[in-house]
């Protein structure tokens, strides 16, 4: 999977490439951690080309707005496919975090 | 085997999860599938997969676990075998997805998504051996799902 790393104003952006699963998400989760650990606490994910999440995937995002929760921190996503918003649904992640169509409405929004 | 059905074994590796992908795109190529279904399919094998792996404790050892899958019109069925640890993912305990994140646990995902993707699954010890079935209706349609 690719990371592409960017920081606009207080905004830490990351665009992800390929596929949230038990082979990619440790190192995945552990580059999400480091960065909040090193006080990044509005934090954006753009998943447009995210095309697979598997349970190892979400598990990262619920570690990480818990650690998130300590520092009135903020995670967002954004414009993911149905069907990968569809498994945030079924979890019961999407109702942790904000989830928007864009990058462009959640910069306008966070 | 015939040409509606795939059979394959898979060693209890996580390594072998791109494998996987890899056949079950091709299965969705092969039966005109909307992508949406060859996602889910991919995702309930992985849980699946991965559940046999880290509960049957199969690391040890040259273990497989062989998967079946079959098309028919109206629906796609699953049999998952391995023989690891008498596990049944029907009993596994499940997930609170509605506490507040304070109190959410990070287990028992994978076998709920399973439970809320398909429409069907059953489970049986059988000679020693974990069988999970699974049926998947052909009612829904998605996007791209594929690509790397």
């Amino acid at each position: 999977m690719e990371v592409l790393e960017r920081k606009e104003n207080d905004v830490m952006i990351l665009t992800l490439k390929g596929r949230l699963d038990s082979n990619t998400s440790d190192e995945f989760g552990e580059r999400l951690l480091n960065l909040i650990k090193n006080g990044e606490n509005r934090l954006v994910l753009d998943l447009g080309d995210v095309d697979y999440i598997s349970s190892a995937g979400l598990r990262v995002f619920i570690r990480c707005v818990k650690e998130l929760k300590q520092t009135q921190g903020q995670l967002c996503l954004c414009s993911m496919k149905d069907y990968i918003r569809e498994v945030f649904d079924l979890s019961g992640i999407a109702s942790l975090l904000v989830i928007q169509p864009s990058l462009d409405d959640t910069l306008r929004s966070i | 085997m015939s040409e509606n059905s795939v059979s394959f074994e898979v060693k209890a590796d996580l390594a072998e999860l791109e494998r996987l992908r890899e056949i079950i795109c091709s299965f969705g190529r092969d039966h005109d599938l909307p992508d949406k279904i060859v996602f889910v399919l991919n995702l309930v094998l992985d849980e699946l997969i991965t559940n046999s792996i880290k509960y049957g404790h199969l690391e040890a050892g040259n273990h497989l676990i062989s998967v079946r899958i079959a098309y028919a019109p109206e629906a796609v069925t699953i049999e998952v075998e391995d023989d690891g640890c008498p596990f049944n993912p029907l009993t596994a305990t499940k997930p609170d997805i509605h506490c507040p994140i304070e109190e959410r646990g990070i287990g028992g995902l994978g076998l709920h998504l399973v439970r809320s993707l398909m429409d069907e699954m059953d489970y049986e010890r059988f000679k020693d051996k974990n069988i999970v079935r699974i049926r998947k209706k052909l009612i829904e349609s998605g996007s791209a799902a594929c690509s790397r």
